[in-house]
C-alpha cells in the first residue's frame, strides 16, 4: 500500500535573518518576488554588488562607489564574503550624507543592483533580443568643457566625455534592458577616478536609485531622462543627479 | 624641337589643371542657390532653394551649427555640434542614450543628414527679398560637412547613428537662420 508523503508548502521556522528585514513576513520567500530573487542558502540577498571579471575590477568598482563618499562614511562601505556591500556594516552608520544614505537605501532595498566598470554592455531589447553596445571614450582635449562644480548632469570635472555610463532596468519596456533580473549600472572603465565617481553618482544615485525606490518597472519613466530641446524635463532625476555629483566632487577634493 | 616641347608642356599643364579641378570637385559638395518668388494675395513670398549635390566619391554627413564655424578646424566643428552641452545634454549624450529615436530633428540642434554618393539634398529658405544673400551667408558660416568615415572615427560611433534622417529636403524660415 502506498502512503502519500505530505508536502509542506510553507516554512516551518522563521527566517533567521528576519530581524534584518522587519518590513517582511518572517515566513516569506525572497521578498515574495521569485522572478527576481532566488534564495539558495537562506542568507541575505545580494543587493548592491560591485562586479568585474577580475578581483582587481571588482575592487575598482567598489572604490568608485566609495569615492562618492566622505573618508569617514567610506569606512562603512566594505565588501562581505560574497562580494556584496556589507549590509550590517553600512546599517551600523548614521550619516547626513545624501550619497551615503542613497547607497544605504539601495543596499536595503528588495532589488539587486550590480555595478561595474566596462567598455561595453550586454542588453536585451523590448522583444527580448540580445545586443551589445560599445561605450566610446573621448579623452580630454583642447575643446573639452570642465564641469568643476557639478552643475550639469552629463559633464565631468575632468573634461572627459563620450558614452560614460548606462543604467539598465530589468523590466523589458525600454530599448535596452537588463538581460537578467538585476538593475545594472555600467560606468566607462577608461575614465579617471574622479570622473568614474561622478558618473556613478549620475547612474547609481540618479537612475538606479529612483527605479529601485519607487517600485521598479512602475518607475521606469520616473527614473529615465525626458529631454525636450536639450532640456531635462524630469526635474526629480535632474535634481538627484546634480545634488549627488556636487557632493561627490566635494568629497573627492577632500581626499 | 622647342615648339614641340612647348606644346607638350601646355598639353601636360592643361591635363594637370583638369586633374586638379577634377580632384577638387570629387572631394567636396557642390552648391547652387536658386531663388524665386510668388504672391499670396498681395504679399510677396521669396524662396531660396539651396541644392547640395554630392558628386564626390565619398559619403558625407552634414549639419548646421548656430556658431559661425569659419576658421574652425574639423575637430572643433565636430566638438561644437556634438559635444557642447546645450541645456542639460550634448547631442552626443542624446545619441548614445538612444534619446533621439522618437523625436523630430531639431535644425541647428540634432539635425544630421547623411549624403550618399551622387545624392542631392534641398534646403528651402522662405523669407524676404534678401533671402538669397542670407542663405549664401548662412551656408558659408554655419554649414558643416565632414566625410562620414572621418566623423565615425572621431566620434567612435557606428553607421546607425547617422542614417535616421532619410528625407531629401528640409524647409526653414529666414528668421530662424543664425
Amino acid at each position: 500500500m502506498k502512503t502519500a508523503r505530505k508536502v509542506v508548502q510553507w516554512f516551518l521556522r522563521v527566517d533567521p535573518l528576519a530581524s534584518d528585514y522587519t518590513a517582511w513576513s518572517p515566513y516569506s520567500y525572497v521578498f515574495n518576488n521569485p522572478l527576481i530573487f532566488i534564495d539558495p542558502d537562506g542568507r541575505a540577498p545580494e543587493t548592491v554588488k560591485p562586479t568585474g571579471e577580475t578581483e582587481e575590477q571588482r575592487q575598482a568598482s567598489s572604490q568608485m562607489i566609495r569615492n562618492t563618499l566622505t573618508a569617514e562614511d567610506a569606512k562603512f562601505v566594505q565588501l562581505d564574503a560574497d562580494g556584496n556591500i556589507d549590509r550590517g556594516l553600512i546599517n551600523s552608520r548614521e550619516s547626513s550624507s545624501g550619497n551615503f544614505n542613497s547607497l544605504k537605501d539601495m543596499v536595503n532595498s528588495d532589488m539587486v543592483l550590480e555595478v561595474s566598470l566596462a567598455e561595453s554592455f550586454d542588453y536585451v531589447d523590448g522583444d527580448g533580443n540580445p545586443g551589445t553596445s560599445e561605450m566610446p571614450y573621448l579623452p580630454t582635449d583642447e575643446y573639452s568643457e570642465f564641469d568643476t562644480e557639478g552643475n550639469t548632469m552629463s559633464g565631468t570635472s575632468t573634461g572627459e566625455s563620450g558614452f560614460l555610463g548606462k543604467t539598465l532596468f530589468p523590466d523589458k519596456n525600454g530599448l535596452q534592458n537588463s538581460p537578467d533580473g538585476t538593475v545594472k549600472v555600467i560606468v566607462n572603465k577608461n575614465l579617471s577616478e574622479p570622473a568614474r565617481a561622478e558618473m556613478y553618482s549620475h547612474e547609481g544615485n540618479g537612475h538606479a536609485y529612483i527605479y529601485m525606490m519607487n517600485g521598479g518597472a512602475k518607475a521606469r519613466e520616473r527614473a529615465s531622462h525626458q529631454p525636450v530641446n536639450f532640456k531635462e524635463t524630469n526635474t526629480e532625476l535632474r535634481q538627484r543627479i546634480i545634488r549627488s555629483k556636487k557632493e561627490t566632487i566635494q568629497n573627492m577634493r577632500q581626499k | 624641337m622647342k615648339e614641340k616641347i612647348m606644346y607638350t608642356s601646355i598639353i601636360l599643364g592643361l591635363f594637370l589643371l583638369q586633374m586638379t579641378v577634377h580632384c577638387q570637385t570629387r572631394s567636396t559638395l557642390d552648391f547652387s542657390f536658386n531663388s524665386y518668388s510668388y504672391l499670396i494675395g498681395e504679399e510677396s513670398v521669396h524662396v531660396c532653394e539651396i541644392v547640395i549635390q554630392n558628386s564626390s566619391d565619398n559619403e558625407y554627413v552634414f549639419w548646421f551649427d548656430t556658431a559661425n564655424v569659419v576658421g574652425y578646424s574639423n575637430k572643433r566643428r565636430i566638438h561644437s555640434y556634438f559635444h557642447r552641452v546645450r541645456g542639460d545634454f550634448s547631442l552626443y549624450n542624446l545619441m548614445t542614450e538612444n534619446l533621439l529615436t522618437h523625436t523630430s530633428p531639431i535644425l541647428f540642434g540634432s539635425f544630421l543628414k547623411q549624403m550618399k554618393r551622387k545624392e542631392k539634398f534641398v534646403i528651402r529658405v522662405i523669407g524676404g527679398e534678401s533671402v538669397k544673400d542670407k542663405s549664401q551667408r548662412f551656408i558659408a558660416e554655419h554649414f558643416v560637412a565632414i566625410k562620414k568615415e572621418d566623423l565615425m572615427n572621431d566620434l567612435r560611433l557606428g553607421d546607425e547613428f547617422f542614417s535616421w534622417y532619410d528625407r531629401q529636403s528640409i524647409d526653414t524660415k529666414e528668421e530662424f537662420l543664425p
